[in-house]
């Protein structure tokens, strides 16, 4: 069901989840405490043992980034998650941060109700996997 | 060695056990008068049994509060909190009455007629509150025979804030009260037999630190006879965090109470404070209290704590950071990188970031247990946005923490006392370079404040 004229970012959310394409090997998980934060969304892909973390934000775009790369070291890839910008010099600054600091990044264009995969995430060179693992077993125990 | 005073404060019961096993890295502990008047008994317990000079602070500027900030909900009509209510029943009774029935703070003119019994009353409090405690346990003659009784490294005269809010007048007025609270509890002192040694407090805003000729007060008002040391609180400070306005301000007021022979103490400090008490600072500090864990920095009128996470003292940077920040910069420097084993890495951490004891319990010969100061148990919180979760800290992972904390607060007192200031600023500016470089510029600011005018 498309989103009404104006939604929160929990909203957003959830129709994120109503629309991404959960495969079998895929499992999506809400509110995952990281360090002392909680990421809005994790997707765990089973086959590969990836994790991606999703920060949703309604306005401010530039928290979003900050939020997600402070869980950046347990990740493989980091994904934000902003509504589209009416203007094209808006979505331009927005994908120049996102590409400069290595975070994919997903538009949701409310006429057309699509999320657009619009940058990629780059799997991270980074990662400790001592704390990816402990999340990995949070995720499996809920 | 005995120039400087290392204090610890007792803040919660939880801090006992860390207290316990770093007695002898302290020279005295410290504790709120709220704290002792509500847990007497505890107190005489752990001062009789571990340490056995403490000191109170009388906390008198809870005078001056407004209710909101002792009532258990931080209220206006909230119940005051028990401590402060058996604090207030060992104050003069004209002046507390006006508290629990008026529910206000009081006035200068309210005060000032009654300084005499207050200064009576506070003297008292700090002198023979603990021991009459003692006094009723069984161990009290076996204190008495070994001629161990515990009893006050110094007694502090009451005080009062200085708040930016006042006028110039009321500064003078708030300021000559201290200064009569101060010479009149030098004068008890000395009809007791000058048991104890005597110290000031000076607690202040940050902005008065930089309002024109308030050096000057301080200097006519604390530059009198027969006593020593005065404690600083300025509310919610660090020389390190701070803009060079009030960096300056406040070494101007270090420097003028030396000049008048004074010894300043941090209530509240961490190695900002600590670094000042090396013997070749230009500004000295002669003591800092710092708390178990947390509390280096404190505001004045008390505000919420947030919710608990996960903390590392970065000994190389002398700063507390959440977990995951303190995760990064090893991360950056290479600590999980697979170009060495798990061994090699944690010996390159004993030799460059932090070798204390409890890190080598911790860590052992593997880095990837530094996780275990990560440890943590997820809680669900119900905010504006819904149901969300967060990690709160174990029992475990909050007590290592602050044994790691005070293993590295022991270590910088041991190369303060070691080492030259010279030194010492070195490896500072050195080591944010290199672990924290976005803030190596301020720290440099904070060494030209506070380095030696002849580099």
């Amino acid at each position: 069901m498309k989103l009404k004229s104006r939604f929160t970012e929990m909203e957003l959310r959830e129709h994120f989840i109503e629309i991404y394409d959960i495969t079998n090997d895929l499992a999506i998980y809400k509110e995952v405490p990281v360090f002392s934060r909680s990421v809005d969304l994790v997707i765990h892909e089973k086959s590969t043992l990836s994790l991606t973390a999703i920060e949703f934000k309604l306005h401010n775009w530039k928290r979003a980034i900050s939020q997600v790369q402070k869980v950046a070291l347990c990740f493989d890839y980091l994904y934000i998650c902003v509504p589209k910008p009416k203007t094209t010099i808006s979505c331009d600054k927005i994908i120049a941060d996102c590409k400069l600091s290595g975070i994919g990044l997903y538009f949701y264009d409310s006429i057309k109700d699509i999320f657009e995969k619009t940058i990629e995430g780059i799997k991270k060179g980074i990662i400790w996997e001592v704390q990816k693992k402990q999340i990995i077993n949070y995720l499996e125990a809920n | 060695m005995e120039d400087r005073l290392r204090i610890i404060r007792y803040n919660t019961g939880t801090d006992k056990k860390a207290i316990v096993h770093f007695k002898r890295c302290f020279d005295a502990i410290i504790f709120n008068a709220t704290i002792v008047a509500h847990s007497g008994a505890s107190i005489a317990d752990l001062v009789s049994m571990h340490k056995r000079k403490y000191i109170i602070d009388p906390q008198t500027h809870i005078l001056q509060q407004d209710i909101t900030a002792i009532t258990s909900n931080n209220k206006q009509d909230g119940d005051i909190k028990n401590s402060v209510l058996r604090y207030l029943s060992k104050l003069p009774d004209a002046l507390s009455s006006i508290i629990t029935s008026q529910r206000r703070p009081l006035t200068i003119s309210e005060i000032e007629p009654h300084i005499d019994s207050l200064v009576n009353s506070v003297y008292n409090f700090q002198t023979t509150y603990v021991q009459e405690h003692i006094e009723k346990k069984d161990y009290d003659k076996y204190l008495k025979f070994a001629k161990l009784e515990p009893e006050p490294r110094l007694v502090i005269a009451p005080y009062f804030v200085i708040k930016n809010k006042y006028s110039e007048d009321e500064i003078d007025s708030w300021l000559k009260l201290n200064h009569e609270a101060l010479q009149k509890t030098i004068k008890l002192n000395k009809e007791r037999g000058n048991l104890y040694p005597v110290a000031a407090q000076i607690v202040l805003d940050k902005a008065v630190l930089i309002s024109e000729g308030f050096t000057f007060k301080i200097k006519c008002t604390y530059e009198c006879e027969n006593y020593e040391y005065i404690f600083i609180w300025v509310d919610d400070f660090n020389t390190f965090e701070t803009e060079i306005r009030y960096m300056k301000a406040f070494s101007d007021l270090l420097a003028a109470l030396n000049s008048i022979g004074k010894k300043p103490l941090m209530a509240y400090g961490g190695y900002e404070s600590i670094i000042l008490c090396n013997s070749g600072s230009p500004y000295r500090l002669y003591g800092v209290a710092q708390s178990v864990g947390y509390g280096e920095y404190r505001p004045i009128t008390p505000v919420g704590g947030g919710m608990p996470v996960n903390k590392y003292y970065f000994f190389p940077l002398h700063q507390r950071m959440r977990f995951d920040e303190a995760l990064a910069i090893l991360t950056d420097q290479g600590y999980f990188s697979m170009e060495k084993s798990n061994k090699e890495h944690a010996d390159d951490y004993y030799n460059y970031i932090c070798d204390c004891n409890q890190c080598r319990t911790v860590i052992g010969q593997d880095i990837d247990n530094f996780i275990k100061y990560n440890e943590s148990i997820p809680f669900k919180i119900t905010t504006k946005n819904g149901i969300i979760s967060r990690n709160r800290p174990t029992p475990y992972a909050e007590l290592i923490a602050a044994f790691h904390f005070l293993y590295c607060k022991d270590n910088e007192w041991r190369q303060v006392f070691t080492k030259t200031y010279d030194q010492l600023i070195k490896e500072l500016i050195e080591n944010y370079k290199l672990y924290l470089p976005e803030k190596a510029q301020q720290i440099v600011e904070w060494c030209k404040v506070y380095g030696r005018k002849d580099n």
